[in-house]
């Protein structure tokens, strides 16, 4: 499998760095680590897809389904990029308005310390 | 003067005479006393005793000459006389004779027996004379006795010597002569002398029953005639005045018949006579039995022959009816003037005369058709001869009715003339027939011709009989042989079924022999297909029974074939014209095959079909033929089910070699992008459909290509066997990231360790197509042959065949594979084909160079039939053809669509927007065509396998891709899919979805102004 993803906190909140295509084939592998944060009770995520190379409409299903269940719990879901490729993607689908989109790690740290809070306390 | 008075007068003078004479005598004796008494008284002598004395010469001279009586008379007479003349008166005589009593006595004595004397002296010398006579006619009769003897003796013809006897008997005997012959119950004339004299007694001799009675019933010779012999013998044999003298020919009891000798007076035959004829006869009888013995076993030694003869022919002879016909030609020969011979036929009811001979044709043709309409057999009462046992001889007054009559030879006759001979033939106390001989004019049959009669009757008994066995076990021979004949046909039918591998070739064969056992119009074979309870037809002979020719194939329920089938057993039938059940019966009849025979193929207790005779005559069929042909049947059985077995075998072995061969070999090659691959497999055996050579393209995760090519040791399930083995092999260590060097030593110590040394060659390489470079390896195989533009390089690899040394280390090499080349690679038996491999190498790069232009899957036939039209292929053939595609080429493969591939079809496109000079363009065709590809992966196929085929290519100034699949479009309605199509339209200039329900193509377009195109 083309993909590696790699999960570390960061100021208690959980990052996914994803590494590789995200497509039917290897989207799966996001979405398990996905619903395993998510089984531990994180509501605010962040995905990085910086080195992501690739991002198909699986990927956006997946990211929407974790999207839809964190926001449910009052989290959120962000997600850093900036290769246009992906911004496409995004923005074609509309996505673009529905995910908190940053540019660096930084950012979406800080913002995600504003989301609210999680389950897990901290 | 008549004949009578004068006979009278004969007879008169026959009684007188003596009479006469002796009268005369006493005259003369009286006389002669007279005058010696006168002499003496004359003389004056007185008497004087002694006178007495001169009468003596008179005496004696009366006596002599008159006889005794005379003599007697002269002598008392003169005694008288001289004493009353000469001596004293008369009355003194008387005293004178008193007185000298005694000396006158005397001297009358004297004179009585000086009469005497005379008298006999004169008897004496008749006597003498007599006896002279006598013995004269003794020495005559002994002379002509010794002729006669000696005649008949020397003579051989009886005829002439009867007739030389009758000459010397003729005048010496009599004044005629004859021999009457006995024969049996009748006398008949011999030969005769003279008898024109006496020619009605002849005829009274002859024909006069009573004649011939008396004849034969004589005791002894005897004379006939007049007042003597039986009353009224005489009377009728006097006819001619003749006296006859008979004397019988007798030898011992038996009559054989009469000498008769006649003559006018009766007094030509005396005693002398008589005993002559006696005599004469006795010879004559004893030659007459001499000859009739010497003829009869001359006779005896002729049928002997005969018979000898007859069983040589007999032995010669052995078919009955040349037998027969060679008994009935001898017995007409021998017996009579023509035979039939008549057969008592199986029954025991009726007698064939089916033998008939007659020397003249016509005659026996009659007699043919009179005996064969049996007109003749019952006048003849053959059955009751036949019953009676014995030969009987049948005169023409027993036979009854005309028709029997008429064919005899001499049709007037009297009726105790004898005609016709039956013999009954025995054989074994068993009456056989009948030998029927008609005689010939005046034939007579005697002991002798009953006994040959007999005789051959005996043996032809016996010939009839041992012909009759002969032709019997003739015939059981021809029909053992005939059998035999029949069982060989039988075997020949049915070694014919067993060693064809298809009996369609050879049925007409087949049914050719079956005509030795069966008669038919027309012969099937029909087999059951219980799957579908269907009877098909596979073989027939015969013409078609309407046109066009139907089978007969069709559901089995309701039909003959289909009963037999259920019941196991026979079926025949009779008459499509009268009985119709089944569901052929109204197709035959109008057919017109009338009778039909259907039997069971049966083996192992399965009845897997029928044996059909058909026949267009009624009630052809029997049970006899059931018993000839089932074994047929039988054989066919199993045969068939042997082949049925043979075929399901082959079917599944089939199967198997494609299954296996379809795991061995891949069918559907991977059409990776970039890369066009097309091989070709031969195996040697076209049969076998399986063979030692192997070749393989497989498509690793990185989109390196491992391409490889290999040839067992060996042929079939085995060698493919450890072909497949290989194969997963080098695609397991090539997944693993192994290069080729690398997987040819695994194989090779791999294939060490398997027992049975199986060793092969083989050549590798792992193309990169993105790379545009190839890796190869090979190991005992021929070099792969790379073609760039214009040359081509042969990919040498050292090493040897894998599986026979250990602990190799194979070398690799790198080579660059640019689009543009074509790598081809096979195995030996390619350029095998014409025996000299070099010739075959040259071939081949000749054939790759004309072939360069076409694209793999039209090359690899291509080079094949370019190779070996050097020669016949040899050996199993593999060929593989790999292009890399030239840069211009559309971008055109196919994959399956699995999400793994998702990744592929992705560096796919980005590497054609990237060589077409649409580089700005890879991210949305990448990402468009993605979601195309996403499409199909999820939705095209329902979970089953399918592929994908992407195509791009240049359209005018537009840069197309294709997606294609060939599933059954669903509508893509789940939650966030949708967003695919957004993102295609989002990211390409125009989307069209074309949907079928054979498939959807979505062609993705962007348009790219020309100056934007880079390099």
């Amino acid at each position: 499998m083309d993909i590696q993803v790699q999960v570390r906190k960061v100021d208690g909140v959980p990052l996914l760095d994803v590494a590789g295509e995200l497509d039917l084939y290897t989207s799966p592998k996001l979405k398990a680590a996905l619903d395993s944060l998510l089984a531990e009770g994180h509501t605010r995520l962040i995905v990085n897809l910086l080195e992501t190379t690739y991002l198909d409409s699986t990927a956006l299903s997946v990211l929407t389904a974790t999207l839809k269940q964190v926001r449910e719990a009052g989290g959120n879901l962000g997600l850093i990029y900036t290769q246009p490729q992906i911004e496409r993607m995004f923005t074609i689908t509309g996505l673009d308005e529905v995910f908190p989109i940053f540019r660096g790690e930084a950012d979406a740290v800080n913002a995600a310390r504003a989301w609210g809070a999680d389950a897990a306390g901290r | 003067m008549g004949r009578g008075r004068r006979r009278a007068l004969e007879a008169g003078a026959a009684t007188l005479l003596p009479v006469l004479r002796a009268l005369l005598g006493i005259a003369a004796g009286v006389l002669l006393a007279a005058l010696c008494t006168l002499v003496i008284g004359l003389l004056q002598l007185g008497y004087r005793r002694e006178f007495l004395f001169l009468y003596v010469p008179g005496v004696l001279v009366v006596a002599h000459l008159t006889g005794l009586l005379p003599g007697v008379v002269a002598a008392l007479g003169s005694a008288l006389l001289a004493l009353a003349f000469l001596e004293a008166p008369a009355g003194q005589v008387v005293a004178k004779l008193r007185a000298d009593l005694l000396p006158q006595t005397l001297y009358v004595l004297t004179l009585l027996l000086v009469a005497v004397a005379g008298s006999q002296y004169r008897a004496v010398q008749h006597r003498l004379h007599r006896d002279l006579l006598h013995a004269r006619r003794r020495e005559q009769d002994e002379a002509l006795l010794v002729e006669v003897t000696d005649l008949l003796m020397r003579q051989p013809e009886e005829a002439v010597a009867l007739e030389g006897v009758l000459r010397r008997l003729v005048p010496a005997l009599g004044e005629a002569a004859a021999v009457l012959r006995g024969e049996g119950a009748r006398l008949t004339p011999g030969a005769q002398i003279g008898f024109g004299l006496f020619p009605r007694t002849w005829q009274a001799l002859t024909t006069e029953a009573a004649v011939v009675e008396a004849l034969m019933r004589a005791a002894g010779p005897a004379v006939l005639g007049r007042g003597s012999g039986p009353v009224g013998l005489g009377e009728a044999l006097a006819i001619d005045r003749a006296a006859l003298l008979v004397a019988p020919m007798r030898f011992g009891d038996e009559a054989l018949g009469a000498l008769v000798l006649a003559a006018r007076s009766a007094r030509a035959f005396d005693g002398e006579a008589v005993r002559a004829a006696g005599a004469v006869a006795d010879r004559l009888a004893a030659a007459v039995h001499r000859r009739r013995l010497a003829e009869q076993r001359r006779r005896r030694d002729r049928h002997t022959q005969f018979i000898s003869d007859l069983m040589v022919e007999f032995a010669r002879q052995q078919a009955l009816p040349a037998l027969l016909d060679r008994v009935a030609t001898r017995c007409a020969e021998t017996l009579g003037q023509w035979c039939a011979i008549g057969l008592v036929d199986a029954g025991q009811e009726v007698l064939r005369f089916d033998t008939v001979y007659h020397p003249q044709a016509e005659r026996g043709e009659a007699l043919r058709r009179g005996f064969g309409d049996e007109r003749l057999s019952e006048p003849l009462q053959a059955r009751r001869i036949l019953e009676q046992g014995r030969p009987v001889v049948l005169t023409r007054g027993d036979l009854r009715g005309d028709a029997l009559r008429a064919l005899l030879d001499a049709p007037e006759g009297a009726d105790d003339d004898p005609v016709v001979m039956a013999v009954p033939i025995y054989s074994g106390g068993r009456p056989l027939g009948l030998l029927v001989v008609g005689g010939r004019a005046g034939q007579r049959w005697d002991e002798e011709d009953l006994r040959l009669s007999l005789l051959i009757a005996d043996r032809a008994g016996a010939a009839i009989t041992n012909a009759r066995l002969i032709e019997a076990e003739r015939r059981a021979r021809a029909r053992a042989e005939e059998e035999a004949h029949r069982l060989q046909a039988l075997n020949r039918i049915i070694a014919l079924a067993a060693a064809s591998t298809d009996l369609g070739p050879v049925f007409d064969e087949f049914a050719a022999a079956l005509r030795v056992l069966v008669p038919f119009v027309r012969v099937t074979v029909s087999l059951y297909v219980p799957e579908r309870d269907w009877l098909r037809m596979p073989y027939f002979s015969g013409p078609p029974l309407t046109a066009p020719p139907e089978r007969f194939e069709g559901p089995r329920a309701g039909t003959v074939r289909g009963w037999v089938i259920d019941h196991g057993r026979p079926f025949i039938r009779r008459d499509t014209w009268r009985e119709a059940e089944f569901a052929e019966d109204a197709l035959l009849a109008r057919a017109g095959i009338r009778a039909y025979l259907v039997l069971p193929l049966a083996t192992e207790g399965r009845v897997i079909g029928t044996l059909n005779f058909g026949h267009a005559e009624p009630d052809t069929y029997t049970a006899e033929h059931v018993r000839l042909a089932q074994p047929v049947a039988d054989q066919l059985a199993v045969v068939l089910s042997r082949r049925q077995l043979f075929e399901e075998t082959r079917r599944l072995a089939g199967q198997l070699a494609e299954t296996l061969q379809r795991a061995l070999l891949p069918a559907d090659l991977p059409q990776p992008p970039f890369t066009a691959v097309a091989a070709v497999y031969r195996p040697a055996d076209p049969e076998a459909r399986i063979g030692g050579d192997w070749y393989d393209a497989f498509l690793l995760p990185d989109d390196r290509l491992l391409v490889g090519i290999g040839d067992v040791a060996g042929h079939g399930p085995p060698a493919a066997a450890t072909m497949g083995q290989v194969r997963h092999v080098a695609r397991a260590y090539a997944l693993e990231g192994r290069s080729p060097a690398e997987i040819l030593r695994v194989v090779n110590d791999l294939l060490y360790q398997i027992p049975g040394g199986l060793h092969l060659s083989m050549w590798l390489a792992l193309v990169d197509i993105y790379r545009g470079e190839l890796v190869y390896s090979g190991g005992g195989h021929p070099p792969a042959v790379l073609q760039t533009n214009g040359e081509a390089r042969l990919l040498h690899s050292s090493g040897p065949p894998l599986g026979i040394f250990t602990g190799l280390a194979y070398t690799e090499e790198r080579v660059p594979f640019p689009p543009g080349c074509r790598l081809v690679a096979y195995t030996d038996g390619l350029v095998e084909a014409t025996r000299d491999i070099v010739e075959g190498e040259r071939r081949l790069l000749e054939a790759m160079a004309a072939a360069r232009a076409v694209e793999p899957g039209l090359a690899v036939t291509r080079l094949v039939d370019q190779v070996l039209a050097g020669g016949p292929q040899q050996d199993d053939l593999a060929l593989l053809v790999l292009d890399a595609l030239p840069p211009e080429a559309p971008l055109v493969f196919t994959l399956p669509a699995v999400p793994e591939n998702l990744r592929r079809i992705r560096r796919a496109v980005r590497t054609f927007a990237e060589r077409v000079g649409a580089a700005h363009l890879a991210t949305p065709m990448v990402l468009a065509v993605g979601e195309a590809v996403l499409n199909v992966v999820e939705h095209a196929y329902s979970g089953q396998p399918g592929v994908v085929t992407v195509r791009g290519e240049w359209q005018g100034e537009a840069l197309t891709v294709l997606v294609a699949d060939q599933g059954q479009w669903r509508a893509p309605v789940e939650r966030g899919r949708g967003r695919g199509a957004l993102i295609m339209r989002g990211l390409a200039d125009a989307v069209v979805t074309r949907a079928g329900p054979r498939g959807t193509v979505v062609e993705l377009r962007w348009q790219v102004r020309r100056e934007e195109v880079g390099t």
